[in-house]
């Protein structure tokens, strides 16, 4: 008929109204506690602000201007991204490495699948502090355990050597995520049809090779998603600041201070409300860039 | 003979393979068990457990369990994730239904947004959020502390639930439109139970972000609401650190969300599955 | 007709949606009205958090309380919201250790309750700034250290402007050090109730083992050092945590112990990090880090993360405040049986000793609801019965170290005479006669961090002395140009009136009896 129409074809106007009711408390929380502190906030990077005294005195771009001159920012800056970069080049492919793992039969795989889930899960000042006690070098098992098998010197820190700090850092929130990223590459190889695989191998197709054209594509948006993941955990997280404030605490001397954990300080101690949300919003820029890169070369690919 | 001898060889690395990730991803836990069992002056004596023997004792989970502030905390993070757990579903899937199942403007727009805002970091939105709430009377208040959570949490559960809705065929909706129901009715008739598995990981994701979240709950949380997660923290400072007392509160405030993630892991897969993740 | 059917049908549909839409709304805003109702109830029905009830009494045997309870102030019932921080005696105050003050005062004042809440240390100030900023009505009595009362002064409630005036008595008997805590720009804030100075302390039994003297000289202390440093059985000379986050004290002793000093006379009271005898003292910190303290101290905090170590007699010395000697006695896990415990010590020629003095004190916030019934908790806090019990009740755990009293004339109660509270108030009291600024002004927060980073760069070799307190010096100079800018200057500098109680010390010491073995001179 003439005038049948597909109920699923919109008549706007009503449809409009059910969404609205719908997504009115959405909206009202929306509008109230994001949109309304992002504007907020983004205010206040224009100005100088103290909590001692919450008048805000307008000094435009100033604070932006700083940010080049502040040697400090340039240096947790060139450490975020390198934490961010080793989070995620070495973090996902580890996570891969154990779902494909964990895909394989064997007894217990049950067990083993379910504690994927358990650092996810756990509290990140938890972890910190477990994670310190395995690895510190005043009675940690593992430092320990290196030196008794004469691999490493007595005693030997860590957290307290300033070219290795970052990295241990960055191994905790491994621990942290890599068993969610393979949690969900698992998944995503369960959706993966095994008769696709099997009848690759009965054409003679290599294990390898079975990976690189069959497994690896259909993982590609769990990949994307994992990526897209380590880069917001890494950068603003409460993994980048937990974990920090847990284990060094910025140091030893400016070492593992990162831009969040840079942007907090400059906030709260150091009392400059204004700069550290200037801090905070390069860490929304960088955040933003990183998934838009990854999304983009997704979606060429696909 | 060779065959066998491979797949052999093959299983005997996939076991060792299993165990050494087991022992990379559990070591954390069963040190701190362990340290958990503790004293402190055994602790800190070189060599460390397990190169040495240790005689265990419960001082350390005494000490936790009877220190009052701990126990109120343990219960008021208990509530405050619950709550936003709550608010979280409700408002989310609402609003995740009409984005996936009705046509309105500025759909795809508002789609987008949602993934933008997950971006932000937290610490960007601290004091203005901090500010607003006290506006509103609700600093220090559990309410205050579930809308500071929710903010975390929102935007992105409901992206997951459009994902959930999006798999519900298409077919039962049109049945049920033929059938006369308008739509907010169809959501509560079929979709959400449809949808259950979606449900759970939401309700798990919720309960984990509010139960460990370290910043909002140091900053709104004044007098009145004290959470858990400061409680640890307030262990890594004062006058003496003791990691064994420190350790016995980790597993404490652990336990909850470790045992509701592996519990649920079936029905989260499902959810994940089902598409949760487009 | 078929237009009439289809008019009819969509009538009927939109009828039915609206029906439908009608009932939604009604169950959706029924919902939310049980909710918000749940929720109001519970929030209604909770019970405040109120102070944990006491579980087990005190373990020692302390003397007995002849006070006579507080006066009685107002007749309406109220409470008292009370913060506080652990390190001052909170599980003191109200849990299972000494003489519970706080239990005392609602006795005698059966109208008024306190509610006590506690923070870690290192929490307070996040938690104040933000309270005081969101001027939200939080606690009528709250701790604070110089610090923070200089840099939010207006937020907290001068005494004056009370109608108080304290008692010239008052004001001469307090400590100039502790006097810090409370005075800023000619007003006093509130009362100290601690005083805590770093000492040198050492297992006696190890260094009589080894017929080391104990030193009083930086010198001797490093011979000292040669002589008991044995890293092969695990013993090490020195033990001080080196941790950023509690750096700066230990920094302030060896700067101190040179016969530096952090700021110079002028009118910004410019801070010198890369002074002389800065630079000096920095690198005799690595030089016992290097050859003394084994290399897991850069991984602890100052002597918290430490002292299980010195307790388990795997470390000699230990640069802290007076807690150690009284965990010798009381912990049943301590090794330690005796200590020595006098001047953290000076380089020989240049100055006795060197130390550094924390002092802390209440004060009542603006938004506080009950400013006198305040006041009048804050005298009965530091009154001498309460900062005697409190000096007594020391207990070496993580919920209280012990302080000594804030005020010249508490320091001569009889019930200090008993070891090891003698040995340790002679300390820290001989230690009161050399220079232990901490150098508390309002950047306070911003500078302690920047001078420790850049001692942990030395520390650790990433940069030379001389060049890591250069930089300290430059990001001083940007953060104390900027606090002058909005404070102006002429901070309170404790150390000339603490000299003009030099005799008076010397009075206060020598009245105190202890064996001869732990005579030191001073």
């Amino acid at each position: 008929m003439a005038t049948e129409h597909d109920p699923f074809m919109p008549r706007l106007k009503t449809e409009s109204r059910d969404a609205a009711i719908l997504l009115s408390p959405f909206f009202v929380f929306v509008a109230v506690f994001i949109i309304y502190p992002l504007i907020a906030s983004f205010y206040f990077t224009l100005n100088d602000l103290t909590l001692s005294d919450l008048k805000p005195i307008f000094i435009g771009i100033d604070n932006y201007l700083e940010l080049f001159s502040d040697k400090l920012f340039q240096q947790a800056l060139l450490q975020t991204l390198a934490y961010l970069t080793f989070h995620t080049a070495v973090g996902v492919p580890f996570g891969l490495a154990m779902a494909l793992l964990f895909n394989q039969e064997f007894r217990g795989r049950g067990f083993a699948r379910a504690c994927l889930l358990i650092p996810w899960a756990t509290p990140p000042i938890v972890a910190a502090m477990l994670m310190y006690v395995l690895l510190n070098s005043g009675f940690g098992p593992v430092p320990y355990a290196f030196e008794i098998a004469g691999l490493l010197p007595a005693q030997f820190t860590i957290f307290g050597n300033p070219d290795l700090a970052l990295l241990g850092l960055a191994i905790v929130s491994l621990w942290k995520s890599c068993p969610l990223f393979a949690f969900l590459f698992l998944s995503g190889l369960q959706n993966l049809p095994s008769e696709v695989v099997e009848s690759a191998r009965v054409y003679g197709a290599s294990g390898v090779a079975i990976f690189r054209r069959v497994t690896l594509p259909f993982l590609k948006p769990v990949l994307a998603v994992n990526c897209i993941l380590s880069g917001i955990l890494a950068l603003s997280g409460t993994q980048a600041f937990d974990i920090v404030i847990g284990i060094t605490n910025g140091g030893p001397g400016y070492r593992t201070y990162m831009l969040y954990f840079l942007a907090w300080n400059q906030a709260f101690p150091w009392n400059r409300l204004g700069y550290g949300s200037t801090i905070a919003y390069v860490v929304t820029i960088i955040a933003v860039v990183f998934a838009l890169v990854l999304l983009r070369i997704w979606y060429k690919r696909k | 003979m060779a065959y066998r001898k491979r797949t052999l060889s093959r299983r005997i690395g996939v076991y060792v393979c299993v165990l050494l990730v087991l022992g990379f991803i559990l070591s954390p836990y069963l040190l701190g068990i362990v340290t958990s069992f503790e004293s402190e002056a055994e602790l800190v004596g070189r060599p460390p457990f397990p190169f040495k023997a240790i005689t265990p004792v419960l001082d350390n989970y005494i000490y936790i369990l009877s220190y009052m502030p701990f126990s109120l905390a343990f219960i008021d993070s208990a509530l405050v994730a619950v709550t936003t757990t709550c608010f979280v579903m409700i408002a989310g899937s609402m609003g995740a239904f009409a984005i996936a199942h009705l046509r309105f403007r500025g759909r795809n727009f508002l789609f987008n947004f949602v993934v933008v805002v997950y971006m932000l970091p937290a610490l960007a939105m601290l004091i203005p959020i901090v500010v607003l709430l006290k506006e509103l009377a609700l600093l220090d208040t559990i309410i205050g502390m579930v809308f500071a959570h929710s903010v975390l949490l929102l935007p992105l559960m409901t992206w997951f639930l459009v994902g959930i809705y999006e798999s519900v065929p298409a077919d039962i909706l049109e049945a049920l439109q033929m059938d006369g129901t308008s739509r907010i009715r169809s959501l509560f008739r079929e979709v959400i139970p449809l949808s259950r598995f979606g449900f759970f990981l939401i309700l798990v994701f919720s309960f984990v972000t509010s139960w460990n979240d370290l910043m909002f709950a140091n900053t709104v949380g004044i007098v009145s609401v004290k959470l858990l997660q400061p409680r640890i923290l307030e262990f890594m400072s004062g006058a003496r650190v003791m990691h064994t007392q420190m350790a016995a509160a980790g597993i404490l405030s652990s336990l909850p969300v470790v045992a509701l993630a592996i519990v649920l892991q079936r029905q989260i897969i499902a959810g994940i599955m089902k598409g949760a993740i487009k | 007709m078929s237009s009439d059917i289809s008019t009819g049908k969509e009538k009927n549909l939109s009828e039915q949606k609206g029906n439908d839409r009608r009932k939604f709304l009604k169950y959706g805003a029924g919902v939310v009205v049980v909710a918000a109702a749940a929720a109001a109830g519970y929030y209604a029905l909770q019970p405040a958090p109120g102070p944990p009830a006491p579980t087990t009494t005190a373990t020692t045997t302390l003397p007995p309380t002849t006070t006579a309870p507080p006066p009685v102030t107002t007749a309406a019932p109220l409470t008292l919201n009370y913060y506080t921080t652990g390190h001052m005696g909170f599980m003191y105050d109200v849990g299972r250790l000494g003489w519970k003050p706080i239990e005392r005062y609602m006795a005698a004042n059966p109208n008024i309750k306190i509610k006590t809440f506690v923070d870690s240390f290192f929490d307070v100030y996040t938690k104040e700034a933000t309270t005081f900023a969101a001027g939200t009505y939080a606690w009528d009595v709250a701790y604070e250290w110089g610090g923070i009362l200089n840099e939010f002064a207006h937020y907290w409630t001068p005494l004056d402007e009370m109608g108080i005036t304290l008692d010239p008595k008052v004001v001469d008997d307090i400590v100039p050090y502790a006097r810090n805590a409370v005075f800023w720009k000619g007003h006093y804030y509130g009362l100290p109730r601690m005083l805590e100075i770093f000492t040198l302390n050492a297992n006696a039994d190890i260094l009589d083992a080894k017929g080391v003297k104990f030193p009083t000289t930086y010198e001797e202390f490093l011979e000292a050092c040669a002589k008991v440093n044995d890293p092969k059985h695990g013993v090490y000379a020195f033990e001080i945590g080196l941790k950023q986050g509690y750096l700066f004290p230990p920094y302030l002793c060896f700067l101190h112990g040179n016969g530096g000093s952090l700021w110079k006379d002028d009118a910004p009271q410019t801070f010198v990090p890369d002074s002389k005898e800065s630079i000096k003292a920095v690198e005799d910190m690595v030089y016992l880090f290097k050859n003394y303290m084994p290399p897991s101290a850069i991984e602890k905090i100052a002597f918290a993360e430490g002292s299980t170590d010195w307790y388990n007699g795997q470390m000699v010395f230990a640069l802290y405040y007076g807690c150690l000697p009284t965990m010798a006695v009381t912990d049943p896990t301590s090794k330690v049986k005796r200590v020595y415990n006098w001047l953290w010590p000076g380089k020989k020629g240049v100055v006795r000793s060197g130390s550094q003095v924390a002092c802390e004190g209440y004060g009542i916030p603006k938004t506080a609801k009950y400013k006198k019934e305040a006041w009048d908790f804050i005298q009965y806090l530091t009154s001498r019965e309460v900062q005697v019990q409190d000096t007594l009740g020391m207990f070496w755990k993580q919920e209280n170290e012990e302080p000594i009293p804030s005020y010249w004339s508490y320091m001569t109660d009889d019930r200090f005479k008993a070891y090891p509270y003698n040995i340790i108030l002679r300390a820290q009291l001989a230690a009161l006669k050399y220079k232990a600024n901490r150098y508390e002004r309002p950047a306070y927060m911003s500078y302690i961090p920047a001078i420790e980073a850049e001692v942990t760069n030395a520390l650790t070799g990433a940069k030379k002395p001389a060049d890591a307190m250069k930089d300290a010096r430059d990001a001083c100079d940007k953060i104390l140009e900027k606090e002058y800018a909005t404070y102006g200057g002429g901070y309170y500098d404790p150390w000339p009136d603490m000299q003009k109680y030099a005799s008076r010390i010397d009075d206060l010491i020598n009245a105190i009896p202890v064996e001869d073995q732990y005579k030191f001179p001073f």
